[in-house]
């Protein structure tokens, strides 16, 4: 049995034995990352509990494949740690308490969220896949040229706005993405 | 006004977030933006579609926490018995981890300092033996009040349990007594008020209140939220420097291993034996 299949197994049945193994050997990694980002080790464990917690519920819901549990965890991880930074500069009010699992609850709705695009995007041609992984991050079209040796920029915007379509495409066309609608205020 | 979104209009939106927009072209997209319902949404899931697949972008996908039923759901799933008992073995595997963590590193780094120490206990030893080490140090080292599980939300309508809460973080443990001793048993937070009371009773060392209340907390129910009650008596026992009564409440803490604390609880009692 692969590693990521033995942990999810021993997070959703609360084996103690392998969730020890996963501390061990993942908690550094994930304590290095915030106290380098202005947390401590409080905050660490915390975000490690809420990590861990996030996959208990999506694998409990609905089973799906993770490739490298490391990976995964890391990401979910440093989402919930920079959200966590975002509301501890918003709460200045000490008598602003935090309701433990609404806070888990958005962390795992917000995450349900990226990883529903994520695995959107995996289905996408490898082309596409990088001239859109520069494009979001954030290169200009004119760096894009010169990265991926395109003809022109005209180029450039014609491929993105083709990518970033089929991208959408996907998205709209799972029932999934009107359920995530729902849950922005906006 | 909703328009489709054009070749044209996503290179301008994507200069915007990158902040490569001048001060007046960033005025009039945001104009379009105002007056363009299609476009404002293409802009939020362009800033969700850079949130999920750059590694460094920083947007706040919900500005505010979802206020919606698929939160409430969740919410009520999380304060389930079974994912409640998950959670607790998380958060104990974490702490003997982390335990084992802080007493492994001063031995690595300060090996020569260990064995100075050890030949000066070694010399004094004679005199320690006579005295017995204070229990009051265990409750001290393992009290924390903090971590009882928070329920009060912003903009929710005050209701007795977040009065008493609110009067607990606030210190004002007369009020929270006050306010948690007249939660019914019915309420679905009753657990968790018994586990404020009886912290409230210790913050004012009203000790056999705060025992009387955890072993109530033990005995209403069956889940690890219940056997938290037998964590905690222990601690009023050890702030009491009652050994006996100490082990006794942990011996029926370690009885389960899915009760609340039980590595840890298993660790003290070896100790106190």
């Amino acid at each position: 049995m692969k590693d990521s299949e033995r942990f999810i197994n021993a997070l959703t049945s609360g084996n103690e034995r392998i969730i020890k193994e996963i501390y061990t050997k993942l908690f550094p990694k994930i304590k290095a990352y915030v106290l380098k980002n202005r947390g401590d080790i409080q905050d660490a464990s915390d975000v490690f509990h809420d990590g861990l917690m996030y996959i208990i519920v999506t694998q409990k819901e609905k089973k799906m494949e993770i490739k490298s549990f490391e990976a995964y965890l890391f990401v979910i991880c440093k989402n919930i740690w920079k959200r966590t930074l975002k509301n501890k500069v918003i709460k200045t009010d000490p008598l602003t308490l935090v309701d433990k699992e609404a806070e888990l609850g958005t962390h795992i709705l917000e995450q349900e969220l990226l990883d529903f695009y994520i695995e959107k995007f995996d289905l996408l041609s490898d082309n596409c896949k990088e001239i859109l992984s520069s494009y979001f991050n954030g290169l200009s079209y004119e760096d894009i040229v010169l990265e991926h040796s395109y003809a022109s920029v005209n180029t450039v915007r014609q491929r993105v706005f083709k990518c970033r379509s089929k991208l959408v495409a996907l998205i709209k066309k799972d029932n999934k993405y009107q359920k995530i609608r729902r849950w922005r205020q906006d | 006004m909703a328009s489709r979104l054009t070749e044209e209009l996503l290179a301008e939106m994507h200069r915007y977030l990158n902040d490569d927009l001048n001060e007046l072209e960033r005025r009039r997209f945001e104009q379009k933006i105002a007056q363009n319902s299609e476009l404002k949404r293409e802009l939020t899931l362009e800033k969700e579609l850079r949130e999920a697949l750059n590694a460094q972008s920083d947007y706040d996908i919900f500005q505010n926490n979802p206020n919606n039923e698929e939160l409430a759901t969740l919410k009520s799933k999380l304060r389930s018995d079974e994912y409640q008992q998950l959670s607790n073995t998380i958060k104990a595997v974490g702490d003997s981890y982390l335990e084992e963590e802080a007493n492994k590193k001063p031995r690595k780094n300060y090996l020569k300092y260990v064995m100075v120490a050890a030949v000066l206990i070694f010399c004094c030893s004679i005199y320690f033996l006579q005295v017995n080490p204070s229990l009051n140090s265990y409750y001290e080292a393992n009290v924390n009040w903090n971590e009882l599980p928070s329920f009060v939300e912003k903009g929710q309508q005050e209701d007795l349990f977040s009065q008493g809460e609110l009067a607990f973080r606030a210190s004002n443990y007369e009020e929270a007594v006050a306010k948690f001793s007249q939660i019914e048993t019915s309420n679905e937070l009753y657990v968790f008020s018994l586990q404020y009371l009886g912290a409230s009773y210790d913050q004012l060392d009203r000790n056999e209140e705060a025992i009387a209340i955890f072993q109530q907390l033990t005995t209403s129910g069956n889940s690890a939220e219940h056997s938290k009650g037998y964590w905690y008596e222990t601690l009023l026992h050890l702030k009491m420097n009652n050994k006996e009564k100490a082990i006794n409440t942990l011996e029926n803490l370690i009885k389960d291993p899915k009760n609340f604390n039980y590595e840890k609880a298993k660790n003290l009692l070896e100790k106190l034996r």
